[in-house]
């Protein structure tokens, strides 16, 4: 009989020993929470440990985890981070399941655009009265991305940057086609002229092989860019001013979309269900290309591309680009010695939000970081940082990841994909996508 | 006699029960609460709110919903049909004494060693409509560009010639092997009655195969069903929900939009689909038996 079930018991013993052997190997003891009253007062003797969810996505998440290093090993608050790195599709679930369960983590990053959403919910801290006592206060910050990080009168999260759309350009094609990279496009007809001279057939074999311009047929991009040349034209934005209708169905809207559709097939400065204007612009198939400040972290790898940034031109009424921001925020969880740890976290941060800059790109919200002559001495960075003052944010509202989505079903997405494939007039698309739109936002 | 068979069936419960353990408390038990949640509006946070029928009434009149179903069935009964077809064939080619089998049978097995998401990745380079290696090709015999990923009426198609290309040598495998298991003998005593080749193949190898076949397009259709990875990785369900299926838009209504309700009967549907179908299939194969 011991013989028989002798294995069986020797597997659930080595199970029983493999799994105390890897929970033994905690960095750091973790705090039993203390009262409430002695949690404000006193510093934990012992270290607190905190969870971190780094979900900024690869490639740039890797500079969080640097910082995030840099925090463990010299911070003075009794501090240890332990990080959970995700993508943010993974994050938006994933805290939602976590904070229903009762085991959210410490400390998360965010997008602006998914803060309505989480507040709604209920999953994120209220932080109106910890900021000033962490050094966050107004003064210190831009002022779009510290207006972001509230919902009605209460702030929710720490802006860490803000990332708007600029224009990329290749430096070397631009002298090929006989352009100056020192005055990149600033209006719709010098970005068109540019656009066509840069657009040849390189080998003379009767095939385009370069273009002047990259655009997906779909994703995010495409509707961001098209959202940007709507708030181009003065008092034009996507939803009425109560948020509860969309309001993109009008002349500018279609003269956006349409000129979007004719960069493809009427001027054919765009190759034809592009997939990806990212890969091109490294491999210097398409000469220009509009993206947020993190695409620069891959062009940076790539040998040999020589490239430059530039404000988006400005190809109707006024200046304006769409932005998000990547903020740090709180949940729920009502343990105020680790809020407390998770706030010092987040002042490490913020103070070296130009680590985060240099590295991974994204624009700094803190004034005297933006002032700083290290992010002067950034030249790549300057563009993004001219767009600051005409950056728009999504509109903000409870069911973003609806109507703001990047599915196949997103209603932003069926409009760009629809115009940019052929296979609907922006007329009907843009009707189309309004019915959508609206039933999303009355839901 | 008896106590030895008891023996037997003991430790290997005793073996087996750790799987049924964890099978019934993280698979069965999960989605058996699918069915109740299907009735409910819930954003994952809060309480689920009672809505009746509401989540059917809506998925039914959803224009994405019929299209992720089309799609879904053109894409299980096309891929069904063709990796049963030429699973079988090519087994009966590599079941042929020619040179070269045993690498020709390591080619077609290899791709299945790769993940479906490595697969679907150099696919959608090859893909490219611009600059793929594929169309590169087509462009310098003077063919015209193919829209493979990016035109709505090619990238089902696509999705299922990757499909095809990285499972087929499983299904050839499997037959492979139970064509070895025919015995001999009843080839060569069809032979001494004067049977041909092809009298062979249908008299003795399609009968003798039957229980594989219907193990290979129960299989078959049960996974092309709930098709994600390919169409995850290479379209993102697009261009404009042309390779959207039921189990995509199952992922993107629950981790995507948090809409659980909305999606369990989603699900419900899906399920009650496949097993249906498994139904189906298992009639047939007993019809002919019979």
């Amino acid at each position: 009989m011991l013989k028989k079930y002798g294995l069986l018991v020797s597997l659930i013993v080595l199970s029983l020993v493999l799994t105390s052997c890897a929970t033994s190997t905690e960095p750091v003891e973790t705090v039993d929470t203390p009262t409430e009253s002695e949690a404000v007062a006193e510093v934990p003797a012992e270290k607190t440990t905190i969870v971190f969810w780094n979900g900024v996505g690869a490639p740039e998440n890797v500079v969080l985890t640097e910082l995030v290093k840099e925090y463990n090993e010299t911070n003075q608050d009794n501090v240890y981070v332990e990080e959970v790195i995700l993508d943010w599709s993974t994050l938006y679930s994933k805290i939602l399941l976590d904070f229903e369960t009762g085991t959210p983590p410490d400390i998360m990053t965010i997008q602006q655009s998914g803060l309505y959403q989480n507040v709604d919910l209920g999953v994120l801290a209220d932080l109106t009265n910890l900021m000033p006592e962490y050094g966050f206060v107004k003064e210190d910050f831009i002022e779009s991305a510290w207006n972001g990080s509230f919902i009605g009168d209460q702030q929710y999260a720490i802006p860490f940057d803000l990332h708007p759309l600029a224009l990329y350009y290749n430096v070397d094609l631009f002298k090929d086609a006989g352009l100056d990279p020192e005055n990149p496009p600033a209006t719709m007809d010098e970005f068109l002229e540019a656009a066509q001279k840069l657009t040849v057939d390189t080998n003379e074999d009767g095939n385009i092989d370069q273009y002047g311009f990259g655009l997906a047929y779909s994703g995010g991009i495409p509707f961001r860019t098209w959202m940007s040349l709507l708030w181009q034209h003065e008092g034009e934005d996507i939803l009425n001013e109560s948020k509860t209708e969309a309001a993109f169905n009008t002349e500018a809207g279609l003269e956006s979309l349409e000129f979007l559709q004719d960069l493809v097939y009427e001027y054919k400065v765009v190759p034809e269900q592009e997939q990806s204007p990212d890969d091109d612009f490294m491999k210097g198939i398409v000469a220009m290309m509009i993206s947020g400040p993190w695409s620069q972290f891959d062009f940076n790898t790539v040998d040999g591309l020589e490239y430059a940034t530039a404000p988006l031109p400005v190809f109707y009424d006024q200046p304006a680009a769409w932005a998000d921001s990547h903020m740090l925020a709180l949940p729920n969880t009502n343990d105020d010695v680790r809020m407390a740890a998770a706030m010092s976290f987040a002042s490490f941060l913020s103070d070296n939000s130009l680590t985060w800059t240099q590295k991974a790109g994204h624009l700094p919200v803190k004034l005297s970081v933006l002032e700083s002559d290290e992010f002067k001495a950034l030249e790549k960075s300057q563009a993004f940082a001219v767009t600051l003052p005409d950056a728009h944010y999504y509109p903000s509202i409870k069911n973003e990841s609806l109507v703001f989505g990047r599915d196949s079903n997103s209603p932003f997405v069926v409009l760009v994909e629809s115009t940019l494939l052929n296979s609907m007039t922006p007329k009907d698309a843009l009707a189309e996508v309004e019915i959508m739109v609206n039933e999303l936002l009355a839901q | 006699m008896f106590r030895k068979k008891r023996i037997n069936f003991g430790s290997a419960g005793w073996f087996l029960l750790p799987y049924f353990l964890v099978y019934f408390l993280f698979f069965f038990l999960p989605a058996i609460s699918i069915l109740p949640m299907s009735f409910t509006e819930w954003s994952i946070i809060g309480t689920p709110k009672f809505v009746g029928f509401a989540n059917f009434k809506s998925i039914f009149s959803n224009r994405f919903f019929v299209q992720a179903l089309s799609n879904t069935f053109v894409y299980t009964i096309l891929v069904t049909v063709i990796l049963t077809v030429l699973g079988l064939l090519l087994a009966i080619l590599l079941n042929q004494k020619l040179r070269g089998r045993v690498i020709a049978r390591t080619i077609i097995i290899m791709p299945y060693v790769i993940s479906s998401a490595v697969a679907g990745i150099l696919w959608k380079w090859m893909f490219e409509r611009n600059f793929g290696i594929i169309n590169t090709y087509l462009q310098q015999m003077g063919l015209p560009l193919v829209g493979w990923l990016s035109d709505p009426q090619i990238a089902l198609y696509s999705i299922i010639i990757v499909n095809i290309w990285w499972s087929v040598g499983f299904n050839t495998v499997t037959f492979l092997a139970a064509i070895q298991g025919i015995p001999d003998e009843l080839y060569q005593a069809a032979r001494v009655d004067g049977a041909s080749s092809f009298q062979c193949f249908k008299y003795i190898t399609i009968p003798q195969l039957k229980p594989i076949i219907l193990y290979i397009t129960v299989l078959c259709a049960a996974n092309s069903f709930q098709m994600f990875d390919e169409a995850y990785v290479l379209t993102q369900g697009g261009p404009l929900g042309s390779t959207t299926t039921l189990v995509y838009q199952i992922y993107t209504e629950a981790f995507k939009s948090f809409r659980i309700g909305y999606s369990s009967a989603l699900s419900v549907i899906t399920c009650a689909i496949i097993i249906l179908i498994t139904l189906f299939q298992m009639k047939i194969n007993k019809g002919e038996n019979a």
